[in-house]
């Protein structure tokens, strides 16, 4: 079979996997009734909160409020397309969302996230959410994976040696550190305490607004003045992030390196008598690649679902915080939306690594 | 010379540097607009509060922190807190029925044995009985079947329920202080509940699971229930009660307190610790029915400070409204009360035919709702603002704190003319500034009242409508007699599309006359003028926007609410000459400042921005004024602080002066047109320069007007409006804080049963402190008392107290009890009094509470000894009648004695001394000393004469007195009021006057023996001679 076809047949699967994850997100969500019970306890809630706001106005009678309210749930329930069952919104929702013609959002709290008010694209909100996530987490991760790549290897052959014993340590250590928790003292130490860190990271959303909408226009000037601006606001995130993913990153890297160390072949290499570089880079490195590619880009891909706390902390809305948002709101088009966006990140990303798997590892092709 | 020069030049250069300095001091003393420069908002989340502070990057915050908040404080010296209530919180109970038995026709006039019988289920257990009209048929709900129970459906037991709350442990420990207890809907920090405060005092409600235990054991074991070893059964299982506890706030904590108390009782609780929408989902998701939850730790935001609160009872009692369990969700079971139903009405839509009408009302459904008791009340709590310590021109406002608009127009800080407030958040999704359908949440409405004057606001101490920006009177002939409207007044012909003259013969409950002198010739804050213009636009609008179909079917979010208020308006007139406009309404109240209030219409925008605001709404279907109508017709809701929807505003605004569209039929009465082309388009010129200078489309009239919004770095800048002819100083914002009345009672009084006591109390009246000035508040003070049984918890009067002086300082009251009270008070009780003082100036009352035992009266001690001992005492009375009978007969022995001694004395005496005084004539020199002793004997003997006619009346007084006392005794037992201490005292009286008399007979003797030796003595010399 050539490489071709087996590639082919490869991204024929995954496509089919994310047609069947994004159809059975809308399955779940519509057929369950998740997001008619959320919808529904929302709207009650607004009847509620409509009926409190005419107690507040002069001269209305029982009859009239009643009147009012019955009308105002009448174009809730219309609104939020309760009239219809789920099978009718749901399921055309889901096509159009796997044509990328993603739908309207229909919370507030969710356009919220976003800073917009309604009437909102998902896709519009989901944009304007994956820049923050990218600028924070998937830069940090990015930082933190180049880091540990670097260290690694130099410890792989040193086991048991001071610099060794401190990596294992600190990734023990980190490891147990919840990064929203860092956060929270960095945020204490470097913004309150020495100054020299932003107090509120929300203005970042405005820097990137800014520097998206001079992409837009191709204003270069515009785009890497606000750059130094953007840094100000990202430094202390990513540093945070670093800080605590570099660790692990560290110990499973070395552990993936360790596993091959030991093998026959590298052993032969070494009483060969080859440089150390030699042999790290053709007898360890090479075998250890795709392991480590899956990790990184697998890693990556999964950066773009956002850190809740960590954003919270940070008062970073990303795409955690919109994921969160969007189910516990039950709005339908950005929990497709999204499942969409992150599951077609995650077929790309298997996509790349299948190919590299085949370009690395002749064994693969069988 | 040149000396003299050097001098007159230094003399002028000070002059001249004196008068140019002087007037910018003046005009920095007597500054019009806001008192700082400049008010930056930003966003600070509620953890990062005290490190901002720390850090010294905002001055003030003004979203309400909660205690447990207050951590972050620590260590911080320069700050103060401001606290105002910023919420209540309740449990409210399920009362659903675990059956309903359906009996055809109306049953509700029968009694409850009648309807017993006929379900075939006992009495106890019926809990409510409700007739469907329509369908002809009657429901019983009953709280147990035989299988199941509900307790809660159970009156008594919900009652119960107020008493296993301790209120005070909850504010004391879980709120730290920042709290009220609350019994029912109202508490101490609502003016209203001056009406009712006595009427809940009468309740007795306080913290006694005893007394619970009784009331639910009473009530459980007549349903049916069995109390096993202290554990609740029914029908073989377990009593179990489900417990929504929230988990967000303050509000775990009080549920765990309550489960304790549940399971103290005997219930087996499952407590179910949930978040706002999990809640919710249950308990107003749910069929009460269904039994998914039996109580529900709920929570209220605390509406504004209102004199009058007429929607509180009905949205905490009564169903119609939509709160109680049931929801009004058609299908569900609801709870109900008719007459619940029917008074909250009467309150809430204005019906009441007087004060006192109002009155008897809200008590009545206050005294209902207590009983019916499905919402049991727990706490207010506090909201908790933050300012520097050394910021001045605060208004301590008792309702909304430091986020008052009194408090952002007056807030300075001495040498620090620009400030930052922090706030949770100064942009959301769903902060819309537009009058129409916008300032729906705190963030744009807190910043938006820094900008604009109302006509009317409510006073910050307590909750009355008071005017700000207008002088008014009010003409009433309500609530039954109408006014005549006078034929030039005007109103909104929407049909037409402009102004015309009243119908003939429209008639108003009232008239409100507004003297506009503030508003017309004042600027807004784009420099145009305020005209009539502005006014006549903003009521022609909004007359529009309701009665024009066309725009009232597109925003009906807006129309529908607020159709019945402009229904109300009969109509305008404008007196350019003296500035007045006059409102004509359709509305009573008791309280005339409450009709001004409501007719007010506060001119906000300038009329071209409100034009333009409706163009692009009505005509251009561009924009939505509410979230609801733009999330269901798909638009954006206009926001005029956002620069997009400010730019197309500003577009439209230069596609009319391109086509010259002048809108004149908003300005046009019958009887003169308030606006030309040119100063249409001027204004729009200045609409449009604004909108450029400033990126957003605010402009109002203000001490302070919007410099900048920036909605994603959450900053919005506000700067003080010094135009010479906005008419206020910062300090006309200073009411500065109240200090409620307080309350002395000087001399703790002594309640003997049976007696009437008095008492005085001493009132300081409430005071306002402002700018370093302190004054007394204005208004009536009622002082009202509560006696109240300690033990039973039992209320025994309820009263006012009497003003008897009233000093610029103090005042005084009595307060009397009478005896028809103390006389069902028993002896050696303790009983509380209740002493509250409200001010109609001032929210918060005063209070004090005096707990005493009280006294038996002395016919109760000796009524007391007669039942307790009646024999020994009569036989003691009758004793000592005896002994008073042998003691008389003694002491007039005694006396007769006496006399008869001193006669024969004076027989002897008088003979000695004859045969003395002819000795002494023979032997003068020898016997002098004997006739001066003779005379003083004689001396003494008449002193002896006189003391004992004194001892002898004494005794004889004293006698008959006893002789009276013992008289009455034996007459009638209850009768001896003369005490067996005074008897006894008598008796030790006559004790000691019999002691004396014998020393005297004594003295006597021995003083006769003397004489008998002299005269022998004589004799013997005599004699001899």
């Amino acid at each position: 079979m050539s490489i071709g076809i087996i590639i082919m047949r490869r991204a024929v699967f995954l496509a089919l996997a994310l047609i069947i994850a994004v159809f059975l997100t809308g399955f779940i969500i519509g057929a369950t009734g998740y997001v008619d019970n959320v919808v529904k306890a929302i709207i009650n809630e607004e009847v509620r909160a409509y009926r409190q706001a005419l107690s507040k106005m002069p001269n209305v009678n029982q009859s009239y409020v009643d009147k009012l309210t019955r009308s105002y749930q009448q174009m809730l329930v219309r609104t939020y397309g309760l009239d219809k069952p789920w099978i009718y919104r749901i399921i055309p929702l889901v096509y159009s969302t796997l044509i990328f013609k993603f739908g309207d959002v229909q919370q507030t709290s969710v356009a919220e996230v976003a800073g917009f008010q309604l009437p909102a694209k998902a896709s519009d909100v989901i944009l304007a959410c994956l820049p923050r996530t990218i600028v924070m987490i998937t830069v940090a991760e990015l930082i933190t994976i180049v880091l540990a790549l670097l260290i690694a290897p130099r410890i792989t052959f040193k086991i048991g040696s001071l610099a060794d014993r401190i990596a294992v340590i600190y990734a023990a250590l980190t490891n147990a550190i919840p990064v929203w928790w860092l956060a929270l003292v960095m945020i204490f130490i470097f913004s309150y305490r020495l100054g020299v860190a932003p107090q509120q990271f929300r203005g970042v959303i405005k820097v990137l607004s800014t520097m998206s909408s001079a992409f837009m226009a191709g204003n270069a000037v515009s785009f890497f003045s606000s750059f130094g601006n953007l840094l100000s606001y990202v430094w202390l995130p990513i540093l945070t992030i670093v800080i605590t993913l570099l660790g692990p990153w560290i110990y499973s890297t070395r552990a993936m390196l360790l596993r091959i160390v030991r093998e026959d072949f590298v052993l032969a290499a070494v009483a060969r008598g080859l440089p150390q570089k030699v042999v790290l880079r053709k007898y360890i490195l090479r075998p250890a690649l795709s392991p480590i590619m899956t990790s990184v880009l697998l890693g990556l891909a999964g950066t773009l679902g956002g850190y809740i706390i960590t954003e919270s902390v940070f008062d970073w809305p990303g795409m955690g915080t919109l994921y969160y948002q969007a189910i516990a709101s039950g709005d339908p088009a950005t929990i497709l939306g999204l499942t969409y966006i992150l599951t077609l990140v995650y077929v790309v990303a298997r996509f790349i690594l299948e190919v590299l798997y085949v370009a690395l590892d002749p064994r693969v092709r069988l | 010379m040149g000396i003299r020069r050097s001098i007159l030049y230094a003399i002028l250069l000070l002059a001249m540097i004196t008068l140019s300095v002087l007037p910018i001091y003046l005009v920095a003393q007597e500054q019009k607009g806001g008192a700082s420069n400049s008010i930056t908002f930003i966003s600070v989340s509620l953890d990062r509060v005290g490190e901002a502070f720390r850090a010294g990057s905002i001055d003030a915050y003004i979203y309400g922190l909660r205690p447990s908040q207050l951590d972050q404080f620590q260590g911080i010296s320069n700050i103060r807190f401001i606290s105002a209530p910023g919420g209540l919180v309740s449990l409210v109970l399920n009362p659903a029925p675990v059956k309903t038995v359906n009996l055809t026709g109306d049953w509700t006039k029968k009694s409850l044995d009648d309807i017993a019988k006929a379900i075939g289920y006992p009495k106890a257990v019926i809990s409510q009985v409700y007739y469907d009209k329509d369908k002809g048929v009657t429901y019983v709900d009953l709280a147990a079947d035989g299988s199941n129970i509900n307790p809660f459906a159970l009156k008594d037991v919900r009652y119960a329920m107020n008493y296993i709350i301790d209120r005070d442990f909850i504010v004391r420990n879980i709120y730290r202080g920042y709290g009220a207890p609350m019994v029912t809907f109202l508490s101490n920090y609502d003016p209203t509940y001056m009406l009712i405060s006595d009427l809940v005092a009468t309740f007795g409600i306080t913290y006694n699971p005893g007394y619970a235990r009784s009331l639910i054991e009473k009530a459980l074991t007549a349903a049916g229930a069995t109390l096993v070893s202290g554990k609740w059964y029914y029908a073989g299982k377990p009593i179990q009660i489900i417990f929504i506890i929230r988990t967000e706030d303050e509000r775990r904590d009080i549920g765990d307190l309550v489960a304790t108390e549940l399971e103290n009782l005997g219930f087996v609780v499952n407590k179910q610790y949930l978040t706002f929408a999990q809640a919710l989902e249950i308990v107003y998701d749910t069929d009460p029915k269904e039994l998914q939850w039996h109580i529900y730790t709920e929570g209220w935001g605390k509406g504004a400070l209102e004199k009058y609160d007429s929607a509180t009872p009905a949205q905490m009692c009564a169903p119609w409204y939509g709160y109680m369990p049931g929801w009004q969700t058609e299908g569900w079971w609801w709870y109900r009360n008719d007459t619940l139903d029917e008074l909250t009405q009467k309150l809430y839509f204005g019906t009441f035919t007087s004060f006192e009408d109002y009155k008897q009302t809200y008590r009545n459904v206050t005294a209902m709702c207590m009983q019916e008791s499905v919402r049991i009340w727990v706490a207010t709590r506090m909201d908790i603002h933050v300012v520097r310590a050394d910021a001045q021109g605060i208004t301590e406002d008792l309702s909304v704190g430091l986020r008052s608009p009194f408090n952002l127009k007056a807030l300075y800080i001495p040498g620090k003319p620009d400030i930052t407030i922090g706030h949770l958040w100064v942009y959301t999704s769903r902060t819309i500034w537009n009058i129409y359908g916008g300032f729906t949440d705190v963030y744009s409405v807190d910043i938006e009242r820094a900008t604009y004057d109302p006509l009317t606001w409510r006073d910050p101490f307590n909750g009355e409508p008071i005017p700000i920006r207008v002088k008014y009177s009010v003409t009433t002939a309500g609530p039954n007699g109408t006014l005549s409207v006078p034929s030039d007044a005007i109103i909104w012909d929407a049909s037409q599309g402009k102004w015309v003259n009243v119908a003939p013969g429209t008639t108003a409950k009232s008239v409100v006359k507004y003297d506009m002198s503030m508003f017309i010739g004042a600027k807004w804050h784009d420099g145009v003028n305020i005209t009539w213009g502005d006014i006549l636009a903003a009521w022609a609008l909004w007359f529009d926007l309701v009665y024009n179909n066309s725009k009232a079917s597109f925003e009906t979010p807006i129309s529908g609410p607020n159709k019945p208020f402009f229904d109300t308006i009969k109509g305008l007139r404008i007196v350019p000459e003296n500035n007045t406009l006059e409102v004509y309404v359709d509305y009573w109240h008791f309280d005339p400042n409450y009709i001004a209030d409501y007719a007010a219409l506060t001119p906000i925008n300038p009329a071209e921005s409100l034009v333009l605001q409706n163009i692009v709404v009505f005509d251009m279907h561009k924009y939505a004024f509410t979230t609801d109508t733009g999330r269901a017709k798909k638009l954006p809701t206009l926001n005029l602080v956002l620069k997009n929807h400010a730019s197309d505003l500003a577009s439209l605004a230069q596609q009319l002066l391109a086509g010259s569209v002048f809108p004149s039929k908003y300005f046009a009465t019958p009887q003169g047109t308030y606006m030309s082309l040119s100063e249409w388009k001027a204004r729009l010129q200045a609409f449009i320069n604004w909108v450029n200078q400033h990126g957003h489309a605010w402009i109002s009239q203000g001490p302070y007007y919007l410099d900048t919004f920036d909605d994603q770095a959450q900053k919005a800048v506000i700067k003080a409006f010094r135009d010479p002819s906005y008419p206020f100083n910062p300090s006309y914002w200073v009411k500065g804080s109240a200090s409620p009345p307080m309350l002395t009672v000087p001399a703790t009084p002594t309640i003997v049963v049976s007696n009437a006591t008095s008492f005085i109390v001493n009132i300081v009246p409430p005071t306002i402190t402002a700018g370093g000035r302190t004054t007394v508040a204005s208004g009536n003070i009622y002082v009202q008392y509560i006696i109240k049984d300690v033990q039973t918890g039992t209320v025994l009067d309820v009263g006012q107290a009497r003003l008897l002086t009233s000093g610029a300082t103090m005042l005084t009251y009595q307060i009397t009890i009478p005896s028809d009270i103390t006389k069902r008070m028993a002896p050696y009780n303790y009983y509380q009094i209740l002493i509250y003082a409200f001010s109609e100036a001032v929210a918060v009352p005063a209070f004090t509470s005096i707990t005493l035992q009280a006294q038996p009266s002395i016919s109760q001690m000796i009524a007391g000894i007669v039942t307790g001992q009646v024999a020994p005492v009569q036989q003691q009375v009758s004793d000592i009648l005896k002994r008073m009978q042998q003691m008389e007969l003694e002491l007039s022995n005694t006396s007769r004695q006496f006399t008869l001694l001193g006669q024969q004395l004076g027989q002897q005496l008088t003979g000695s001394l004859q045969q003395v005084v002819t000795l002494l004539q023979q032997q003068a020199s020898a016997t002098s000393d004997v006739a001066k002793l003779i005379g003083s004997v004689g001396q003494q003997l008449n002193t002896l004469a006189i003391n004992m006619s004194a001892i002898q009346s004494t005794m004889q007084r004293s006698v008959s007195d006893l002789s009276n006392a013992v008289n009455k005794v034996s007459g009638d037992v209850i009768g001896v009021s003369t005490s067996v201490s005074d008897l006894k005292s008598s008796i030790t009286e006559l004790n000691n006057s019999v002691a004396m008399l014998n020393n005297y007979i004594l003295a006597l003797t021995a003083l006769v023996v003397v004489l008998i030796i002299l005269n022998i003595v004589l004799l013997i010399r005599v004699l001899k001679k």
